[in-house]
């Protein structure tokens, strides 16, 4: 017997949350039609940062989450400087050059911290709702999942930055035509990436209770499997991908166990390939 | 000139052969044997990766099919390692087929980001229950050493070097077939179309060559000499674990075998190999756990001020494939 109100329920907090890590991801694929594999180490680092502002350095719950995404959107625009920008004109060089870049931050995370997950509270209690139990820190993800997601789709479509990230995802040289700098909007768009995925660990750790330093590598494996779902780089792609994968992934605990989910991931995209190349929004391969 | 370079091959494979009586000491010995196994790593990788410039990122995710293959059927029914080593390559190369041939439909970036998917996957699903119930968690599956029946008769002194000596010469053996064999795929006329597929796959096909049969065929190739060196790994190692399958242990050496290489030239990664695992190995004593990470920076490095290199090329034509 499948719980149908909480699998809802956990499907669109684990929707909320892997769109967030995904739509990061895609945006640099648009732009710059490059994948970058250190996205998961920007999981990693926000998780860290947050868990050492908050739990060791004494800040409150909100203010670590707040000082825990300036550093990691750096780190982003780092990687993206030393990692991706060098070899912009060969996207699959990145391939190799960013799988390093996120080798390197793991390690780092592993010496300083240990295999060892690391324990992080959650916000006790729930309410009932519509005879479901709801958790509180799980009302808290899905109404900041919502305003992250809001504020970006906003952000492409309404704004002057927007404006250019979706020429820059065009084409550079017109870009460069009408006097913009493609570079810049490159720059732009790994803080933004690595901002997102930064909102995405602090939005799951708590839920999560707990971090490891494998935990950016996990939700990686799980963004792979969205964007090939949704069609690489389409945003809109992705974030309706989110949803149907952690249905799947939901639907697939319930019914079996946790662990089982691990595979989900694997037996959908070999689905959709064989029926979908492109996937569900993406453009001819 | 192809004589030439024939009998520049023997002496080499001749020197190989003899440098365990140069009185090389076992620790020497061990990271030549593990020099050997990444060589055939980067070999198999290249048979397939380096001629049609699909960047089979699922490397490890093969060789970690081979791996616990032969660890499983000598745990469940104790089939020696000489019959479980060739059945873990066949093992290796159905999985293979099964899991990469509806990516094999990909180009680019599509079938790279497909295919990284299965190591990471399958290294996690190692390490939970219940699947590490089976699969021996992160510690792995015990397994003995290829010749452990004729150790085990040798006197206590001289077991221990035999060990090593042994290793090294069942690895050095399976990298000489492996080398020929790549040599002849990527050298010969199927290695042409393969390299005419990474040049422009769609002016291959124009000419009316099934490209997906080449593909399906290096791949098949690629996967069944991963496997076999995985087998051989683990009973080297004494052990099938997850490590096997771990981008930092695996996947980067190999990368940075193949990078250093020169990618598609399937004698320059045997070089490689050496030069990469020996300082991997030794790098151990001087810097400990920050070798990975050297290792890695080492990398990014090659690639990003070696650009003219050899990722490079490979990858500016894969960048047709892109659509930029």
């Amino acid at each position: 017997m499948i719980p149908v109100p909480t699998l809802f329920l956990y499907t669109i907090l684990y929707g909320f949350v892997y769109s967030i890590f995904a739509v990061g991801f895609a945006l640099i694929f648009g732009v710059a039609k490059v994948a970058n594999v250190a996205h998961g180490a920007f999981y990693t680092i926000a998780a860290y940062l947050y868990y050492v502002l908050w739990l060791k350095a004494g800040l409150s719950p909100v203010a670590a989450a707040v000082a825990c995404l300036p550093p990691t959107a750096l780190t982003g625009v780092l990687v993206g400087e030393l990692t991706i920008r060098p070899v912009l004109k060969a996207p699959v060089s990145v391939f190799v050059t960013t799988l390093a870049a996120s080798a390197v931050i793991e390690e780092v995370v592993r010496i300083l911290f240990s295999t060892n997950p690391l324990p992080v509270p959650t916000i006790r209690g729930s309410y009932s709702f519509l005879g479901v139990y709801v958790p509180k820190a799980g009302i808290l993800v899905v109404a900041l999942g919502l305003a992250a997601v809001a504020l970006l789709t906003l952000l492409l479509d309404k704004t002057m930055l927007g404006l250019f990230i979706r020429a820059t995802a065009e084409s550079w040289d017109e870009v460069r035509i009408i006097g913009g700098d493609p570079l810049r909007v490159f720059r732009v768009s790994m803080a933004l990436s690595a901002l997102y995925a930064g909102i995405a660990a602090v939005l799951l750790s708590p839920l999560e209770m707990a971090i490891t330093p494998y935990g950016g590598s996990l939700q990686l494996l799980k963004a792979f499997a969205i964007v090939i779902l949704g069609g690489l780089g389409s945003i809109a792609g992705s974030i309706a991908a989110s949803f149907i994968f952690s249905f799947i992934e939901q639907a697939v605990s319930f019914l079996f166990m946790a662990n089982y989910a691990y595979i989900a991931p694997l037996i959908l995209v070999v689905i959709m390939l064989v029926i979908r190349p492109r996937g569900l929004f993406g453009e001819e391969a | 000139m192809r004589y030439k370079g024939a009998a520049a091959a023997l002496v080499l494979a001749a020197g190989m052969f003899l440098l365990p009586r140069a009185g090389l000491g076992v620790r020497m010995l061990n990271s030549l044997a593990i020099a050997n196994i990444f060589a055939v790593y980067a070999l198999s990788f290249d048979v397939f990766s380096g001629t049609t410039l699909y960047l089979n990122l699922g490397h490890t995710f093969i060789i970690g099919i081979g791996a616990y293959t032969t660890a499983l059927l000598w745990r469940m029914k104790g089939v020696k390692p000489y019959i479980g080593i060739p059945i873990a390559g066949l093992a290796a190369m159905a999985v293979g087929i099964l899991v990469f041939l509806p990516s094999l439909r990909l180009r680019g970036a599509y079938f790279a980001i497909a295919s990284l998917m299965y190591p990471i996957a399958l290294y996690r699903i190692s390490t939970v229950s219940p699947f590490s119930m089976i699969l021996g968690g992160e510690g792995g599956i015990p397994v003995p050493h290829p010749l452990q029946s004729y150790l085990a008769e040798l006197p206590a002194a001289e077991a221990r070097r035999a060990f090593y000596t042994t290793s090294y010469y069942m690895s050095l053996l399976l990298l000489l077939a492996s080398a020929a064999a790549a040599y002849k795929i990527a050298y010969s006329s199927f290695g042409v179309v393969l390299r005419g597929i990474g040049q422009d796959e769609e002016l291959v096909e124009a000419s009316g060559v099934n490209t997906l049969r080449y593909k399906l065929l290096a791949f098949m190739a690629s996967s069944y000499i991963a496997g076999v060196a995985g087998a051989l790994h683990v009973h080297i190692l004494m052990a099938a674990s997850p490590e096997i399958l771990a981008l930092d242990t695996t996947l980067i050496p190999i990368l940075s075998i193949v990078v250093l290489g020169g990618l598609g030239t399937v004698i320059g990664p045997l070089g490689a190999s050496y030069i990469t695992i020996l300082a991997y190995e030794y790098l151990w004593g001087v810097m400990g756990e920050l070798r990975s990470i050297a290792f890695s920076l080492l990398l990014i490095a090659l690639i990003v001020f070696k650009p003219e290199g050899l990722i490079y090329t490979l990858y500016a034509k894969a960048r047709g494939a892109l659509g930029r």
